[in-house]
């Protein structure tokens, strides 16, 4: 059932940001996202019910979050964005859906929570990152379009800084409510563990967005590019490379 | 220029501290801090000074007009009272596990000074999930100075006074009653007994030869599972009893945390304000 909901949302994203590229009516390429959106879903519920916990407690249950993060950011927001965002975001949202579709199974097999992440604060927790890691690909998007635009477009440089902002905002509220469910679970709220050393090292590095000399939109862009190659190393990398209290994620 | 100079400063400063953050998560622990501390870099005195000096750096900016905008000077602030708690917290706090066996007590105030309580675990559970492997909670009974009753658990910690209880872990130990000829011990792996026979520590069981491995005045002797043996001119032998759990509790003094709360809840609330107020002219520190 989740395989079946998770193609059947895959073809229609795909169909969707394809309908885009073609001349036909753009309510033809809404109401395929619409439906994609609908099946993805379903898929999240279908895997909530299965694995009897909100699907963010492992790389592959992310993997079918986070796009679903996205096309909510596409359908809610659609006229805060400019020129083909909605269609590449779109293609990324199929590109999470492939490749949760393609990890092995052992990968997918649920499994039941931890008492340490049986916890309210994972509620709140988890989900910050993800919003901030929404923003942080909306934020890619828009720095791929600056740094290869050869004249500046406010339009997008103003939409840059909204998702900059978002995704800072987020992964401190992220580092911030990890530490109140550290302090709660463990009562230490904080513990130099690999996995909050690296999540400190995002927010580090993303600061130097809003403390910069002489802020351009270039500048920005790179800082952004930094941002997401350690975030994906903290989310990825640190999992499998460094061991820590984190190892279960 | 003094913002020119205090940006420079936070640029410099972070970029030292991101290196040292994340060369420093690669090297393994050491008890022996190595070159720049690199093996124990969070806790070298060079990660408490840089962590300081960016403190510093954001009093000043506040201070010295660094920063015009009175929200980002509240989060400024806020991230500085946050480092500062945080340094105080860890360097003043006390921190300390205690094991406690099932059917035993222990007096907090042997750690504690000024807190004289009887903590007794009355037993500790462990509940599954639906699996039967997978634990989904770890839970002590408790009762505090003999009739007090409490449960501990995962995400549920126990105020007392300015302490906190946290269920940190658990031992399973399987206890034996040992019988020397009318003499009966109950006892459990590494304990040590001063007997009639002299000291006897049991170390090991071979499930192979189905044999205990114990330690009778320093020399090496074996004994069958339930089963005895003559040695000495005693009557011996083995048997286990139940299995017992222990709990490993640790205790943490929480002075300040309640600051340290409000300052991350300000920081967060500042910078939102900073960063959505409609209508407001952002201006970049």
């Amino acid at each position: 059932m989740e395989t079946i909901f998770l193609s059947i949302a895959l073809v229609f994203y795909l169909v969707s940001a394809t309908l885009r590229l073609l001349p036909v009516k753009k309510q033809y390429s809404d109401w395929m996202l619409l439906l994609a959106g609908l099946c993805h879903l379903g898929l999240l519920i279908t895997r909530s019910v299965i694995a009897k916990h909100p699907p963010f407690t492992n790389i592959y249950e992310t993997f079918l979050l986070l796009p679903f993060l996205i096309f909510l950011r596409i359908v809610f927001w659609p006229k805060r964005h400019v020129g083909t965002y909605g269609m590449i975001m779109t293609y990324i949202s199929a590109a999470f859906l492939t490749v949760a579709l393609i990890l092995p199974a052992a990968i997918k097999i649920p499994k039941p929570l931890m008492p340490a992440l049986n916890s309210i604060w994972m509620y709140i927790h988890v989900p910050s990152y993800f919003f901030a890691y929404m923003a942080l690909m909306a934020a890619m998007v828009y720095a791929i379009m600056v740094l290869i635009k050869k004249d500046s477009d406010p339009q997008v440089e103003k939409r840059l800084d909204e998702e900059l902002k978002i995704a800072f905002f987020f992964l401190n509220v992220g580092l911030i409510t990890g530490a109140v469910w550290a302090y709660v679970s463990w009562g230490n709220y904080w513990s130099w563990d690999p996995k909050e050393t690296w999540a400190l090292i995002n927010v580090l590095v993303l600061s130097f967005v809003f403390h910069l000399k002489m802020p351009t939109a270039k500048k920005k862009a790179w800082i952004l590019i930094i941002t997401v190659l350690t975030v994906a190393f903290t989310y990825w990398g640190v999992s499998y490379i460094l061991s820590g209290l984190h190892s279960y994620t | 220029m003094i913002k020119k100079t205090l940006l420079r400063s936070f640029q410099i400063l972070s970029i030292v501290l991101l290196a040292f953050l994340a060369v420093s998560t690669f090297m393994p622990l050491k008890e022996d801090p190595g070159f720049l501390f690199l093996h124990r870099f969070y806790d070298s005195p060079l990660n408490l000074a840089l962590w300081i000096l960016l403190a510093l750096i954001l009093v000043l900016a506040v201070l010295f007009k660094g920063i015009r905008s009175t929200k980002q000077k509240i989060l400024h602030l806020s991230l500085a009272v946050i480092i500062v708690l945080f340094i105080v917290d860890k360097s003043q706090n006390e921190r300390f596990f205690i094991s406690i066996h099932e059917g035993e007590s222990i007096e907090l105030g042997e750690h504690i000074e000024d807190h004289d309580k009887t903590i007794r675990l009355d037993r500790f559970e462990i509940d599954l999930h639906d699996d039967q492997e997978t634990p989904s909670a770890y839970r002590s009974y408790l009762t505090l100075d003999s009739d007090t009753k409490a449960i501990l658990e995962v995400n549920k910690p126990l105020a007392i006074g300015r302490y906190r209880l946290y269920q940190s872990a658990f031992e399973q130990n399987y206890y034996f009653s040992l019988k020397i000829g009318n003499e009966e011990f109950e006892l459990t792996f590494g304990d040590s007994l001063e007997t009639g026979f002299g000291k006897i520590v049991l170390t090991d069981y071979d499930d192979r030869i189905r044999h205990f491995r114990l330690m009778v005045n320093d020399k090496v002797q074996w004994l069958p599972l339930n089963t005895g043996v003559s040695l000495d001119d005693a009557y011996w032998s083995i048997t286990p009893l139940e299995e017992r759990y222990s709990s490993i509790i640790e205790v943490v003094e929480v002075r300040g945390i309640f600051w340290l709360l409000v300052a991350g809840i300000m920081y967060l609330v500042f910078m939102a304000l900073d960063f959505w107020k409609p209508g407001k002219q952002k201006k970049e520190t």
